[in-house]
């Protein structure tokens, strides 16, 4: 088990709280000129992506936490896992559907998603920025009709549902940002 | 570069005004023979081929013993360092500007250094002076001497104490001066925090009517801690007494043991005027004077590009 000292903090270090795992966001050393440093540091659990703060007396020490990310690409999901592969290892990850957060309604396989490890066990997984996707449902579009900002619900091959222009028709390919879950163009085969 | 010009003339100002009060500059040593004894300070080790160094963590005991010598009021404007303080706020090289007024108080000095910030930075506000107690009595509205520690440590916000012990009183001191006042402090005055604890007394006498605090001020501007100062401790004695306090402190902190500076004791032996002296960081006055949050913004070369 490895530590850091409070010296070493810097945004980016993964640590350990209270058996959870922490990414230092912002690090801020506070020191009266004479008299004790400190450390004030905002911190994001990784488990919840919930942001808090702390201050640690400089000097103290905590323990590391063992989090990498890697780039894995999505196989299959068997009714409670979802499969990844390290496409250079070739070795398989189960993420659960906590690790899986919003990502599982992007994905329909060979997907390369960021997969954060904690101990070998991923943790969380990042659906890639944008996917391209079906339409497999959604209303045929009115022309004229501009009483929705012209657009309209419709639902993608994977479950997922997001607001699409009003020329979109069922089985055509579309272009979806998955952070913001909007529609961004038409896809390409 | 308009920085590195304020820098310039707020620097020829500040010689300006100590020369006006026949207020001697003199070059101290960069390099000593001596690391500092204060258990928060540590100082950068010179391996030279001949002899052992330490980069100087402030010309205080260098000027003091020239003050021993008989040289009367003197300054010293230049660079200081001290390891692991790396922040917005600290560098581990910034310019320290510290002077000595033979006889007098630490109130006349304080409210001398109060003149020198308006002079360099435009009006700023009244002095405010405002004790240690009265502090703590002010926000928390207990007394930090007499309240029971556990009492301090549950006044720091739930988020910030779990990892903060509960039986430090001093370490809780610091926290709140350093976390919490501070940043509230200065305003629209210049505040001096006057009557600080025995404990955190440095090189400060204590009180003669009362034993408990010490003659020794800080100046907070703005939120920024400017300014620390003391009527200084001239008692070779008591000056042993709190080299050996530091080194027993520093032992329970797990720091390395550092041996009292043996020349500064023979020259208090010989007697330090009675005097006050003020430390002053400069390149705090440089964030007052441009508005800047980082020092990395106000030197030409931060310690991380140098």
């Amino acid at each position: 088990m490895s530590n850091y000292s409070t010296n070493e903090f810097k945004s980016g270090l993964k640590i350990i709280l209270d058996g959870d795992p922490y990414n230092i966001v912002e690090n801020e050393f506070v020191k009266p000129g004479k008299g004790q440093a400190f450390n004030r540091v905002r911190i994001r659990n990784l488990k919840t992506s919930r942001v808090i703060e702390k201050t640690f007396k400089s000097g103290d020490v905590v323990e590391a936490a063992d989090v990498v990310d890697a780039e894995m690409q999505y196989l299959y999901q068997d009714g409670t896992h979802w499969h990844f592969m390290h496409p250079e290892t070739f070795e398989q990850y189960q993420a659960d559907a906590t690790a899986m957060g919003d990502a599982a309604s992007w994905l329909k396989g060979e997907e390369l998603c960021t997969v954060t490890l904690w101990n070998g066990r991923p943790l969380l997984v990042q659906s890639p920025h944008t996917v391209t996707l079906r339409v497999t449902r959604t209303d045929p579009g009115l022309r004229g009709d501009t009483s929705s900002g012209g657009s309209k619900p419709a639902v993608l091959e994977t479950g997922a549902s997001v607001r699409v222009p009003l020329f979109i028709q069922e089985g055509e390919l579309i272009k979806v940002n998955t952070r913001t879950s909007e529609y961004v163009a038409r896809g390409k085969e | 570069m308009a920085a590195l010009r304020l820098r310039a003339d707020l620097k020829s100002e500040i010689r300006a005004f100590l020369s006006e009060r026949d207020i001697l500059e003199v070059d101290t040593p960069r390099i000593a023979g001596s690391a500092a004894t204060d258990p928060q300070i540590t100082c950068f080790a010179v391996e030279g081929s001949r002899s052992h160094f330490w980069l100087i963590p402030s010309p205080e005991f260098h000027l003091k013993r020239l003050l021993c010598a008989g040289l009367g009021d003197i300054y010293s404007f230049g660079p200081v360092f001290r390891d692991e303080e790396w922040g917005p706020l600290h560098e581990p090289e910034f310019t320290l500007l510290e002077y000595y007024r033979m006889g007098m108080t630490g109130a006349a000095l304080a409210e001398e250094v109060a003149g020198l910030l308006t002079r360099l930075l435009g009006e700023i506000g009244p002095v405010e002076r405002i004790s240690f107690a009265e502090l703590f009595e002010g926000e928390l509205g207990i007394d930090p001497f007499e309240a029971p520690v556990q009492a301090l440590w549950e006044r720091v916000a739930t988020e910030h104490r779990d990892h903060l012990p509960r039986t430090d009183r001093g370490l809780l001191w610091d926290f709140f001066l350093g976390n919490v006042f501070y940043p509230r402090l200065g305003g629209k005055t210049i505040a001096v925090i006057h009557d600080f604890p025995a404990e955190q007394a440095a090189l400060a006498r204590l009180r003669p009517d009362n034993p408990l605090v010490s003659e020794r001020f800080e100046i907070v501007v703005r939120g920024l801690e400017i300014a620390n100062g003391y009527h200084e401790l001239n008692d070779p004695e008591e000056q042993i007494r709190r080299f050996e306090i530091e080194r027993r402190a520093r032992a329970r902190l797990g720091r390395a043991d550092v041996e009292p500076d043996t020349r500064y004791l023979l020259a208090l032996d010989a007697g330090l005027p009675d005097c006050s002296g003020v430390a002053i960081g400069f390149d705090r006055i440089m964030l007052l004077a441009t508005g800047a949050q980082t020092l990395s913004e106000v030197v030409a070369f931060p310690a991380a590009r140098a």
